[in-house]
């Protein structure tokens, strides 16, 4: 095989409690990660209309060639899929992804991934030693936390020897295995249940923390003391060092600020640098290989490798309890990594609980009885007895349990609160993350795919830089103008610059389609399939780059090169992607998707964007095209026409060669892929596009 | 330096105390680069107080920044201060702070300041059951800083 890879991937089958190998040549014009792990669910899975807790679920922990490896932002990163619990009204395939150092002990043990198959009758987990694999019994492991099974397992297999030698096999390490695993609520099958691994590193949207539950799989760990095959290492130490001219352009010494949008330098520890008490102190720590190092660790130990998002679910309480951020919100945080939950559906259900609370329908003896204090919101033991609930499944847990989405059903109001906004529901059972009405591509991607896309490659660009400098009366970084002429060279194949209009026309647009195709085809490649991460890549605009330019184009194409020692242009990496993503496509039709499906909910075409707040500058403002000129201007208070959504979907699937009157991928869009096979299980089931 | 607010009243004090219903909520919005844009709702004085929040424009525009922002529309906190806390003296202490146009990354840390002066000032009348003393004290040390 070409560099980059090991040739070989571990299938697991849990019910008969056997392990065999897939050979990885199979599946290798796929890339890696979420490519290959499409692939390999394609041909295992049977019967893909299963609910995520058959055990004959297929779940697939991918690496990518980049994984163990020098190639910055892009070695620690694993992606993880399989039908997930987590969508409402239906489950879907879908996927998520975490850092740390999963994928390449996994590389190093001489695996290109883990598939899973089955369900165990009792309680396992997974030994992975380089070549050698066991399953184990879990009892004893069973039951306790997601911190708490880590360092069980590290004991078991480091034979309770620390930072000393030891022997594997023919191999020698001094590295603690790295162990993903579920915490409660994982082992109660919660729809919020997050996969965890190490401090602060979790794949929580889709629910697959659930789905290890229903197969009775508590953890796998695997330690590897093997080396991954760089076809020209002098390339890759190169290109490394290359890229290091966009992140710090020789400031190694000191910290120099790059303007909003160059997202492949940052702070270090800038991912939970504003969460913690001001007088705490923090050391940096990030994932395998990366140089930004986002994540920190804090004095008190609580929380430890959390990102933003972790705390997200609770930071505002703690700020509004005590006046500013104290320990409560970092001990808060901890029993969230504990417990396995995914932080989205929690903070969507104390947001909504909390509404439902000041409207006297949420509280002690009210309509919706809890034992919940509110005079105690913002105080860690909140937290925990709220998060306690979710994991174990009682009082308000008992429906949070499924998730917000599937309790808002079972509660009877998931109409009247995501008409309200209240219950933030976007599409498809997911949680707002940043806003369909305003920044529509972020909308539009989740729309037509499985889940919120969490994709920030256009975001701090299109949003944040003009939004923040509005709020400053500045200017940012890259003008409208600017920003527009680089898409319109980086955004291949399309190059069109009216992709960056944001115009209240413009989000209708055939360009618009055109930059939401691009952006599934580019992520589902280069980020979710060589794993590159999705706070370095894409990277666009770079201040340090030549006239404002950043690698993205150059940079994927160089260190696959020097990686695997192919030659593969950024285009044709660009066409693999969209072969996946109609792969996934033609998943979820089979699960039943047809256009009808892709609506968002009623607060974004009733309600604006923060409604009635129009008085001051408002952080909404995006690129436009106006009477031939670009500008950043306000898009605040907009609503979506859905008689317009629905004319863009008609753009969308066309572009992409899908039946407008369905959304089904075509015969002839699913040849020119080389997939089709997948059109011949489409026809047989009555669900190939016309 | 805080504009000065004079000493409100017992009456006033409960007012601002107070937790509004959800009827009466003023929204903000919680700004942060990984986690989104969204909504929050805030019910009392010192929950907007603590919550209005920016940092310098430097700070704001570094790369993966993850400090969040902490967004009120200047104008709707008027609205809400004068027409649900009926405090007519600090609507017209904000508005007085808004009237020039500045952006609201130069008024938002003064409006913030004459919040937590009020906040102070109302902070002896809460019940110490309530918490009123670590909440006073976090506001102390905010107006310090």
């Amino acid at each position: 095989m070409a560099g980059g890879y090991t040739g070989k991937i571990l299938r697991i089958d849990l019910t008969n409690k056997s392990v065999s190998t897939l050979d990885s040549e199979k599946y290798q014009e796929y890339g890696g990660g979420h490519g290959m792990g499409s692939a390999i669910f394609w041909d295992l899975c049977e019967d893909k209309t299963i609910s995520a807790f058959d055990p004959k679920n297929v779940i697939t922990i991918m690496a990518s060639p980049f994984s163990g490896t020098l190639v910055p932002a892009a070695s620690g990163r694993t992606e993880v899929q399989g039908i997930g619990p987590q969508a409402w009204p239906t489950e879907l395939f879908t996927r998520s992804n975490f850092g740390g150092r999963f994928c390449g002990h996994m590389k190093w043990a001489g695996w290109d991934g883990i598939v899973v198959e089955g369900a165990s009758d009792e309680p396992v987990w997974v030994d992975i030693r380089n070549g050698e694999v066991e399953i184990k019994s879990a009892e004893g492991l069973w039951g306790l936390d997601a911190v708490e099974v880590q360092e069980e397992i590290w004991r078991i297999v480091q034979n309770g020897v620390e930072k000393e030698w030891r022997e594997v096999g023919q191999g020698r390490t001094t590295q603690r295995p790295a162990v993903l695993t579920i915490g409660k609520a994982g082992e109660t099958k919660s729809r919020a249940a997050a996969l965890i691994h190490d401090a602060g590193n979790g794949a929580g949207q889709g629910g697959f923390g659930g789905v290890f539950g229903a197969k009775n799989l508590k953890a796998i760990s695997v330690l590897g003391t093997g080396a991954v095959e760089i076809a020209d290492p002098k390339a890759l130490m190169d290109a490394r060092i290359w890229s290091m001219d966009y992140a710090v352009a020789g400031h190694y010494d000191e910290y120099q600020p790059l303007g909003m949008g160059s997202m492949f330098g940052g702070a270090p520890a800038s991912g939970a640098a504003g969460y913690a008490p001001a007088d705490q102190p923090k050391s940096p720590m990030g994932c395998l290989g990366c140089h930004k190092n986002c994540r920190a660790r804090f004095q008190s130990g609580a929380s430890n490798g959390s990102s933003c998002v972790d705390y997200f679910f609770y930071h505002v309480y703690d700020q509004a309890a005590h006046g500013s951020y104290t320990q409560h919100i970092l001990d808060a945080t901890e029993a969230l990594q504990r417990y396995g939950i995914n932080s989205y559906q929690a903070e969507a259900a104390l947001i909504w609980l909390n509404n439902l609370h000041k409207a006297g329908i949420l509280g002690p003896g009210l309509e919706i009885d809890t034992k919940l204090d509110f005079t105690k919101l913002g105080t860690a033991d909140f937290a925990k007895q709220f998060l306690d609930m979710m994991a174990n499944g009682y009082d308000v847990g008992e429906a949070l349990h499924e998730g917000v989405a599937y309790a808002a059903e079972k509660w009877g109001r998931y109409e009247e609160d995501t008409k309200t906004g209240i219950l933030p529901i976007q599409v498809h059972g997911y949680v707002q993350h940043y806003d369909a009405r305003t920044e529509v591509e972020w909308g539009y991607g989740s729309l037509v795919g499985d889940r919120d896309i969490n994709e920030h490659d256009f975001n701090t660009l299109v949003f944040w830089a003009p939004s923040v400098a509005n709020l400053f009366g500045a200017q940012p970084a890259c003008s409208a103008d600017q920003l527009a002429e680089i898409m319109a060279e980086k955004l291949t194949p399309y190059n069109d610059p009216m992709m960056m209009d944001y115009s209240d026309e413009g989000i209708y647009s055939e360009s618009m389609a055109k930059l939401v195709a691009w952006h599934r085809h580019y992520t589902r490649y280069y980020k979710q399939s060589l794993a590159m991460c999705d706070w370095a890549w894409g990277d666009f605009f770079n201040e340090y780059g030549p006239e404002g330019r950043g690698m993205t184009g150059e940079g994927e194409p160089r260190f696959f090169k020097a990686v695997t020692g192919i030659d593969q242009s950024f285009e044709e990496g660009m066409e693999i992607g969209r072969k996946i993503w109609n792969l996934d496509r033609a998943i979820w039709i089979l699960q039943g998707r047809h256009r009808d499906a892709e609506v968002f909910t009623d607060y974004n075409y009733e309600l604006g964007a923060v409604p009635g707040y129009t008085t001051y500058e408002v952080p909404y403002v995006v690129p436009m095209h106006k009477d031939g000129k670009w500008s950043y201007e306000s898009a605040v208070g907009r609503v979506l026409d859905r008689d317009k959504v629905e004319d863009w979907k008609t753009k969308f699937y066309t572009l992409e060669g899908w039946d407008p009157a369905t959304g089904w991928p075509k015969r002839e869009t699913l040849e020119e892929l080389g997939l089709g096979h997948v059109a011949d299980e489409l026809e047989a089931a009555g669900k190939l596009g016309a | 330096m805080a504009r000065e607010l004079t000493t409100p009243s017992p009456d006033l004090a409960e007012r601002l105390l107070r937790e509004v219903g959800q009827a009466e909520r003023l929204t903000g919005l919680k700004m942060s680069v990984m986690g989104g844009s969204n909504p929050v709702a805030l019910y009392s004085l010192a929950q907007v107080a603590s919550f209005l929040k920016i940092g310098t424009y430097e700070q704001a525009i570094r790369p993966n920044n993850q400090e969040t922002i902490g967004y009120i529309d200047l104008g709707a906190l008027e609205k809400w201060v004068r027409e649900v806390l009926d405090d007519a003296e600090l609507a017209d202490a904000i508005a007085a702070e808004t009237a020039g146009g500045e952006p609201f990354g130069q008024v938002a840390p003064r409006v913030r300041e004459i919040l937590m002066t009020r906040s102070l000032q109302v902070a002896p009348f809460r019940d110490p059951n309530e918490g009123a003393t670590e909440a006073a004290t976090s506001t102390e040390e905010a107006v310090a800083e």
